[in-house]
């Protein structure tokens, strides 16, 4: 204690008062989170600036009001400028000195960030110390260009079958997750972080998951999710809740990129969630009209593809000249009943390398995760996938393809013929194969083995509504008989024949065992 | 043709004194009227209500105390360092206010320039030190 105030005695003694010169404006108006003002003449585009809010105060009142209430340029007219109020705009008044920082919007950046939950200014909102870095990374950024970067050939996976067996994503992509409200959306992005658990540490990517525009307590569960699941050691979350103001909920994601940014640059692998970039476009349609820019289609401003487009540019696979390192974002993207038409959706989808489609009907009839394997795309495609799972899973695809189009004449089952019968049948397990809980991301190697031996036809007289028993026992199996099989896969990310046999042989064993688990 | 830009052409015209202010009045008028823009009127007279106000505040300096100052100890202070150099502005008027707040020194504040050396600020700025040091 004494120490303490032995430090603080040499510092009140050392300290020497300066006179500040500044150059100042004045908040002509202000009002629904935006200032406009005069005087700031030399303020550039997106620059921060700070409201003096202790002005006419005590000083005891200014010390106990605390942290600088700043600003943000976004609309530079002809006598004014019109600020964004990036806090409580409760606190501005007409009249109020408003300084220019000189700085473009900045976050701190650094390992210090993981673990923890962040606003898009950097301050903590977990009830934890301060964050204090060494760097900050300027929110906006130019992209990279094509020179800096290298084709996507690194798989991220997801823990997911549907998804990492036939819209596999790379390190590097940008894949859009997209589907009506309550369909898996946000579920496929945790269980991507959680799946990453299962990943070697050195390879193991950064996550990074901001809610934009979400409730609090989704936010709080998540954050408890990841916690108990230890995946919170290797992810950073940004929030700016649906009370948040829209400046804040606009920025959030753009944060986001550039705390990825920062990994990326020091070669590293990141995962950057955008959870949704629909709240997204709304808050900046609110900020947009408030600012008085003109509206466009259904009242979004005229750059709303622009503010999708150059977040979403700056994922990016680096060559080894820069560093190697990967950006891959996960935007989602919430539809109104079903409509990949409407004008935000038809945006982002033109924007990033695929998406993967979830639909209600899916889900409701209990196929979870509900993707439509039909219209789901990655464009990176099997160059984003292991050896082994590109053997298992390239008929995968076209035999659900097959399974769909034979579904109608399911119900006249007595007139087909045995080839389609099979087709079917066939169609029927690979769908239940397909299934998977949430928050129960698998190791790739256990993807591709059961993938296998489901598409081997060592398990078409599987009982359809035990498939889950049976995948469960087929895997403890594997672990405590057959471990040398998915440890083949896992070392290698390739199917060798002796593993092939060794799959085969555990999946006899299973049904000599489990007779029950088969026949109708 | 915006309002403001009415408004800073006859602000403009009536500074240069060129013509007479009841002739300036009626030509203005007819000129907006004849470029189909009368219902603009409204609006040109509030951008000129700003455009003077801020020309105003331009040749205003304000200085703030915690005691009340005459004008030789305003222009006094306004003579010497740091506000002889800080400020720039060719300013006609000055006017001199109270701030109990400022806890002592002075705060000069012009539209365009702030110089702070109260003891408010520098208390503020030991605060900061002491708390993120």
């Amino acid at each position: 204690m004494e120490h303490i105030v032995e430090k603080l005695k040499k510092q009140i003694v050392a300290f020497a008062p300066k006179a500040h010169s500044e150059k100042v404006g004045t908040v002509v108006s202000a009002g629904d989170g935006i200032a406009e003002v005069e005087g700031l003449d030399d303020v550039m585009m997106a620059e921060m600036v700070s409201f003096d809010t202790s002005e006419g105060k005590p000083l005891a009142d200014a010390l106990e009001d605390g942290g600088e209430l700043l600003g943000m340029a976004l609309n530079l007219e002809e006598d004014t400028a019109k600020v964004v109020i990036l806090g409580d705009a409760q606190k501005v008044r007409e009249g109020m000195t408003v300084k220019a920082t000189g700085n473009i919007l900045s976050i701190p950046v650094g390992k210090e960030l993981i673990g923890r939950v962040i606003d898009p200014l950097g301050v903590a909102q977990d009830g934890g110390l301060p964050i204090k870095t060494e760097k900050r990374n300027p929110i906006e950024r130019k992209a990279y260009g094509v020179i800096e970067r290298k084709s996507v050939s690194t798989p991220l996976h997801t823990g997911i079958k549907a998804i990492d067996g036939m819209i596999p994503i790379g390190r590097g992509q940008r894949e859009l997750i997209i589907g009506d409200r309550q369909t898996g959306k946000t579920v496929i992005a945790i269980d991507t972080i959680l799946n990453q658990l299962n990943e070697a540490k050195e390879s193991r990517p950064i996550c990074i998951y901001v809610a934009i525009g979400q409730k609090d307590s989704k936010v709080a569960r998540i954050v408890k999710q990841l916690k108990d699941k230890g995946a919170m050691e290797y992810t950073i979350v940004v929030s700016a809740s649906v009370s948040a103001p829209a400046a804040l909920q606009f920025l959030a994601p753009f944060a986001g990129a550039a705390i990825g940014e920062y990994f990326m640059d020091q070669g590293k692998d990141a995962l950057v969630i955008y959870d949704d970039l629909s709240k997204h476009a709304i808050a900046y349609r609110q900020m947009s009209l408030l600012m008085r820019r003109p509206p466009g289609r259904e009242a979004y401003p005229g750059d709303i593809f622009y503010l999708h487009s150059r977040l979403l540019e700056r994922a990016a696979r680096l060559s080894d000249k820069m560093g190697g390192g990967s950006l891959t974002a996960l935007p989602i993207i919430e539809t109104q009943e079903g409509d990949v038409s409407a004008y935000i959706p038809t945006n982002v989808i033109s924007i990033t390398d695929g998406q993967i489609y979830l639909e209600s009907d899916l889900f409701n009839k209990g196929i979870r995760p509900g993707i439509n394997v039909g219209i789901s795309v990655s464009r990176v495609g099997s160059s984003a996938q292991t050896k082994a799972m590109k053997k298992v899973a390239g008929k995968l695809r076209l035999e659900l393809a097959q399974f769909r189009e034979l579904e109608a004449f399911v119900q006249f089952s007595s007139d087909l013929d045995d080839d389609t019968k099979k087709r079917i049948e066939k169609g029927k397990l690979m769908v239940e194969v397909l299934k998977q809980d949430k928050h129960v991301p698998l190791p790739f190697e256990k993807q591709v083995a059961m993938i296998y031996v489901a598409g081997a036809d060592l398990f078409n007289d599987a009982n359809k509504s035990r498939v889950a028993e049976l995948e469960a026992k087929f895997f403890a199996l594997l672990e405590s008989q057959y471990p040398e099989a998915l440890t083949g896969i896992a070392k290698t990310c390739d199917l060798s024949e002796e593993t092939q046999v060794l799959l085969k042989s555990a999946a006899t064993a299973l049904k000599k065992a489990n007779p029950e688990l088969f026949g109708k | 043709m915006r309002a403001s830009y009415y408004a800073q052409a006859f602000h403009d015209l009536a500074l240069s004194g060129k013509i007479g202010e009841e002739t300036l009045v009626k030509q203005f008028v007819a000129t907006v009227a004849a470029n189909g823009h009368k219902h603009l009127l409204l609006q040109i007279v509030r951008s000129l209500e700003r455009i003077m106000r801020r020309e105003a505040k331009k040749e205003t300096i304000e200085v703030f105390s915690t005691k009340e100052l005459s004008q030789s100890e305003v222009g006094a202070l306004l003579k010497n360092e740091p506000f002889k150099h800080a400020l720039s502005a060719k300013h006609k008027k000055v006017l001199g206010k109270t701030d109990d707040t400022l806890v002592g020194g002075v705060v000069v504040r012009t539209s365009r320039e702030k110089v702070d050396t109260s003891h408010k600020r520098a208390l503020m700025d030991l605060y900061q030190s002491l708390v993120s040091g």
